[in-house]
């Protein structure tokens, strides 16, 4: 097949796949009298008359807004921090356990403590989808630091490359590839627990409607907060892969080449 | 070949969609109900389901030949999803939910009585705590400010507006915000909230220590208001009459005992929570009864239409198991 | 000054440096210094986060308790099934989709969609299907640690040196050979972190299905003390959870540095 024609049958089955498995749910839920899993069609209704648009600036902007700096605060800290226990051994063996046992510590369960410290509001949201967001990338960096050739490193010592500009401009982005890949890891994670954080102490966002949903048996409405959290996903992600592309087109520009 | 695996990963999708979405049949068929049964009772791990398991370790259950398996959850989201679809054959649950379930058609239908508030502000176990030394001093001051309660649009929340009513205060200037029980007393003692709806080992817990309290807000809703009971699906019932009726004539037994042998709630509440036994012994109980007290029923129904929790009223006839 | 990333100079005249296994222990001691000191000082409030000495003797309390090892090993099977079905189904369904253009294309938006999809709205729908016990926890915990595994080895899959792969189809592999020869191996070091990271948020997972079905475990324990006040006991759990992750993380990072001890990111540093 020539390289035109895979591209138009790529895009072709991008729009055709998502298409049939919809239609396959729409038509096994068609007659469905399951109390909690309800016709497509209602669900679809039900998200047209929440989410175009009566509930966007109640509900998901405040959310997007707090995962957003969330989100961000992680990828400042994780990526600082990942810079510098990459570089020094001594302190990421320091740190390394601290690191795994404050990750592997369920977000529920960081809520009372939550509370406790920062309090009952968005900062506390905040605090919690940053705290959880942070690991992902910040292994990954280590890691992206870590796997940088040696010979880049010896090289760029050799040469007289001062170190800030050797952690600038030689292992950082030497690293980017799987920094990014880190921050892909955490942006859906960052969605998670922008629904875990908003269980407690919430008064408005997504989250808080699906939750709050569930709580009244609204199930339509319920699942249309579901559906809400992967179109969401989807976007964000396709906006954060457009990011990636740019800031790493220099990076083995042959293998952008024809996927992603 | 590519359109191949194509094809067989679009099938295989549809295929998991269309298991998951059949997998409602999860409901415990057999027939009327005479013989041993085990059931999986939804609870909450606190003070209220004392009576069930006290009944259960004094062979009351055993002797209607059912043995009560407790299934310990968080909340009702939890339960009632469980119940419905047959994964436990009874649960645990606030009357105000059971009513907006039953107001969106949801099959279920309440057995027994669970809890009940108490006559007078002496037997209450609930409590609206404010710091001692905060500047409310008195319900009116709580106008424009915010009260925790454990969940929004619920039971508290309908509670406490109709007892703060009848107390003069406005209650569509309050504010309330969703903080768990065990957090309630911290967040109180920071300043983020200023008032807390709260339910024991939680209101002895914060009277010991800067809290005090000044509206006991179930028994001020209405006196022995039934706060929560045992409920089950409706198919469950329908093909299991004998069974519920026994599970119902032990649980009337168990909660008539509970009532009555205080001390020894004490010593089972250490034994199915984590509540530490010093705290145990101090905490105020709450108080069972056999009778559902139907008219606090339908009193909470009518305030749940009134604070907007419910659109309709729910058929009483349909949500209580009459026999 | 930007370590070497070998065994410390032992230049004449440098102060004494401690060494290097002692480090962690510092930090950690320093920590619970930390937590020992602050709700004695009152910056935390004592009634409600108890000092860390409290919370370690109560701890100690449970290790001797039936009842703490039942929670633990509950845990530990959630954590294992979850992972080992996730893996079991994202690797090979990676491996395809990653070296097949047109069904990376063809399934991408629908695994874009699902992935965002928070476990924690699924828990009604996994309580509907699955109830309150194991499978219910293990569903939860396979679906998110799935894609992590997904993501990771697309990733490392797609990401391999085309410079590579065409020099091997110059010489003549076939596609098997060149996908076990030349593209899993350069895979590999994504697919280890990627298990890791997933090994972590099926424990994560786990525990947080406990926590909100009441599938027994640790989350449940943590739950149960949660409610009835016990705060000692609920950050003793805590702690428990937080010393398996790091267990369980342990065990991962040894045995990528078996599996991996060709690769640059295993040279030389800790």
């Amino acid at each position: 097949m020539t390289v035109a024609g895979r591209r138009w049958v790529g895009g072709g089955l991008e729009i055709a796949v998502p298409i049939l498995v919809l239609g396959a749910w729409g038509v096994l839920s068609a007659g469905s009298q399951t109390y909690y899993f309800p016709p497509l069609t209602d669900i679809l209704s039900t998200f047209a008359d929440t989410w175009l648009f009566e509930r966007v600036t109640s509900d998901a902007l405040p959310s997007l807004a707090r995962m957003g700096a969330g989100f961000l605060i992680a990828v400042v800290v994780a990526v600082s921090l990942g810079l510098l226990l990459g570089l020094s051994p001594r302190a990421k063996r320091a740190a390394s356990p601290i690191v795994e046992f404050a990750r592997a510590i369920p977000p529920p369960a960081l809520l009372p403590f939550a509370i406790l410290v920062i309090g009952v509001g968005n900062s506390m949201k905040v605090a919690i989808i940053a705290f959880v967001c942070l690991w992902p990338i910040l292994l990954n960096t280590i890691d992206g630091v870590l796997g940088v050739d040696p010979t880049l490193r010896d090289t760029s010592r050799v040469y007289g490359i001062s170190p800030r500009d050797r952690v600038l401009k030689v292992m950082f982005p030497a690293a980017a590839p799987q920094i990014f890949a880190g921050m892909r890891t955490s942006l859906s994670l960052a969605l998670i627990l922008m629904v875990i954080s908003e269980m407690v102490a919430s008064t408005n966002g997504i989250g808080y409607f699906v939750l709050q949903s569930q709580r009244s048996f609204d199930i339509p409405e319920m699942w249309s907060g579901i559906l809400l959290l992967g179109i969401l996903g989807y976007a964000l992600n396709g906006i954060f892969v457009l990011i990636e592309r740019r800031a790493l087109r220099w990076h083995r520009g042959a293998r952008a080449s024809e996927v992603s | 070949m590519r359109w191949t695996w194509a094809a067989v990963m679009a099938v295989t999708l549809a295929c998991a969609m269309a298991v998951a979405s059949c997998g409602d049949d999860g409901g415990s068929g057999g027939g009327g109900g005479s013989g041993p049964r085990t059931l999986k009772v939804g609870v909450i791990p606190i003070a209220d389901v004392a009576p069930l398991y006290l009944g259960r370790k004094k062979g009351f259950f055993k002797e209607e030949q059912l043995t009560i398996d407790p299934q310990v959850a968080e909340g009702g989201a939890a339960i009632t999803p469980a119940v419905v679809s047959g994964n436990f054959q009874i649960g645990f649950s606030n009357t105000i939910s059971l009513l907006i379930a039953a107001s969106k058609n949801l099959p279920v239908e309440i057995i027994s009585q669970g809890v009940l508030a108490g006559k007078s502000e002496k037997e209450a176990w609930a409590d609206l705590l404010v710091l001692k030394k905060g500047p409310v001093k008195d319900p009116k001051d709580l106008e424009g400010k915010t009260i925790a309660v454990n969940t929004l649009n619920n039971v508290c929340e309908v509670t406490i507006k109709a007892s703060l009513e009848k107390k003069g205060v406005d209650v569509s200037k309050l504010k309330f915000s969703e903080v768990p029980f065990p957090d309630m007393n911290a967040a109180l003692e920071a300043g983020r909230v200023d008032g807390a709806c709260v339910v024991e080992p939680f209101v002895s817990q914060g009277k010991a220590g800067k809290a005090k309290g000044i509206d006991p807000f179930y028994v001020n809703t209405a006196p022995d208001l039934t706060v929560a009971t045992y409920f089950t699906s409706k198919q469950y019932a329908e093909q299991n009459p004998e069974v519920v009726d026994r599970f119902v004539k032990a649980m009337n037994k168990s909660l008539e005992y509970a009532q009555s042998h205080p001390d020894e709630v004490r010593q089972v509440l250490t034994e199915y929570t984590e509540i530490p036994p010093d705290a145990a012994k101090k905490i105020k109980l709450p108080i069972w009864r056999a009778d559902l007290n139907r008219p606090t029923i339908e009193q909470a129904a009518k305030l749940s239409q009134k604070y907007g929790l419910i659109d309709k009223q729910p058929d009483l006839n349909e949500l209580i198991r009459t026999n | 000054m930007a370590a070497a990333p070998t065994a410390p100079l032992a230049a004449a005249g440098r102060r004494p440096r401690a060494p290097d296994w002692a480090l962690p222990w510092v930090a950690v001691a320093a920590v619970l210094v930390l937590f020992e000191a602050l709700p004695r000082i009152g910056i935390l409030p004592r009634d409600h986060f108890p000092p860390a000495s409290e919370t370690v003797a109560e701890l100690g309390n449970q290790l001797t308790t039936g009842s703490y090892w039942t929670s633990v090993f509950d845990t530990l099977q959630g954590w294992a099934l979850g992972l080992v079905i996730a893996a079991a189904l994202a690797i090979p369904l990676g491996i395809l989709i990653g070296s097949a253009p047109l069904l990376y294309r063809a399934t991408r938006a629908v695994i874009e969609f699902l992935r965002p999809i928070p476990s924690v709205a699924l828990i009604p729908l996994a309580i509907l299907i699955y109830g309150t016990g194991l499978t219910s926890k293990v569903f939860l915990a396979a679906f998110a640690s799935f894609w992590q595994v997904l993501m990771a080895t697309l990733y490392g899959v797609k990401d391999v040196d085309p410079v590579a792969t065409d020099t091997a189809r110059s010489f003549g592999l076939s596609r098997f050979q060149r996908l076990s020869r030349v593209t899993l191996p350069s895979a590999v070091p994504y697919l280890a972190t990627g298990l890791r990271i997933a090994s972590a948020v099926s424990l994560i997972l786990t525990v947080t299905a406990e926590l909100v079905i009441g599938a027994p475990g640790l989350g449940r324990s943590i739950n149960l003390a949660r409610t009835g006040g016990n705060e000692e006991l609920m950050y003793a759990l805590i702690i428990t959870t937080g010393v398996l992750g790091l267990l369980l993380n342990a065990i991962f990072v040894r045995a990528e540095r078996r599996v991996l001890h060709w690769h640059p990111s295993q040279r030389g540093a800790a």
